[in-house]
């Protein structure tokens, strides 16, 4: 009886740490999801004239230097 | 409309731009109208909406370039919206954009920014391209927000992208 408890018990705790494992993975893609949307609007926002300015410098130069 | 379609057509347009005299400034028309549907939902929306009567969208046309462009341009538009053929308004107009550009021997460029560029910008720019590709290009820039900052650059199959989006995009792929 106590050795089928204990296989009970470990059986149960397996599935513990599994269910804790995919609960853990889920919460990693949502986040990982939600920042990959957040991102580029974070980004957008940040962007001044200058930083374009240089972006737009920087390609030329280097379009020009045959990259 | 299949691809061989979409030449025919740009073909007869570009015929008739040039029969108006004006073939580089109604094809440059054509290409903004073309741009303007692109970006925007509502006149996208209104143009190919086969419940709206045609004469009304006609009248949506001629409100919004009627006093802007070339009388032929006008009428070409009004054209493409009567025959029904509007969604293919964009590819039918930029092969009118590049049927002009080979007549003058040239190249189309298009180049997606995030900001305007200034004059100066578009000539060192149309500089760079020519030097980096070997032709010489007809430089067309289209404000585009989503590419969020830098250019991209297409000039017959090669495209260069140095765009904020794509380097995100390719560190969402690392990631």
């Amino acid at each position: 009886m106590t050795a089928e408890i204990a296989e009970l018990e470990a059986k149960a705790e397996a599935e513990i740490a599994a269910a804790r494992g995919r609960g853990s993975d889920e919460l990693r893609n949502e986040i990982s999801v939600l920042a990959s949307r957040a991102t580029p609007i974070v980004v957008a926002a940040t962007l001044n004239d200058q930083i374009h300015k240089d972006l737009v410098e920087n390609f030329i130069s280097k379009v020009g230097a045959g990259r | 409309m299949s691809n061989a379609k979409v030449k025919a057509y740009a073909q007869a347009l570009f015929a008739i731009a040039q029969a108006e005299g004006a073939a580089d400034a109604i094809s440059n028309e054509l290409y903004a109208v073309a741009r303007a549907y692109e970006s925007s939902d509502e006149l996208r929306n209104v143009l190919s909406d086969a419940t709206i009567p045609s004469e009304r969208r006609l009248q949506v046309v001629e409100q919004l370039i009627g006093t802007r462009v070339n009388r032929a341009t006008v009428q070409i538009v009004s054209m493409i919206v009567a025959s029904g053929q509007v969604r293919e308004l964009p590819a039918v107009f930029d092969e009118v954009i590049a049927l002009s550009s080979a007549g003058n021997n040239q190249d189309l460029a298009e180049v997606r920014s995030a900001v305007a560029l200034t004059d100066d910008q578009q000539t060192r720019l149309a500089a760079a391209l020519s030097k980096a590709t070997g032709k010489t290009v007809n430089l067309k820039v289209v404000v585009d927000p989503s590419v969020i900052g830098g250019l991209v650059a297409t000039v017959g199959d090669k495209v260069i992208d140095d765009t904020v989006r794509t380097r995100l995009d390719n560190l969402k792929t690392r990631i």
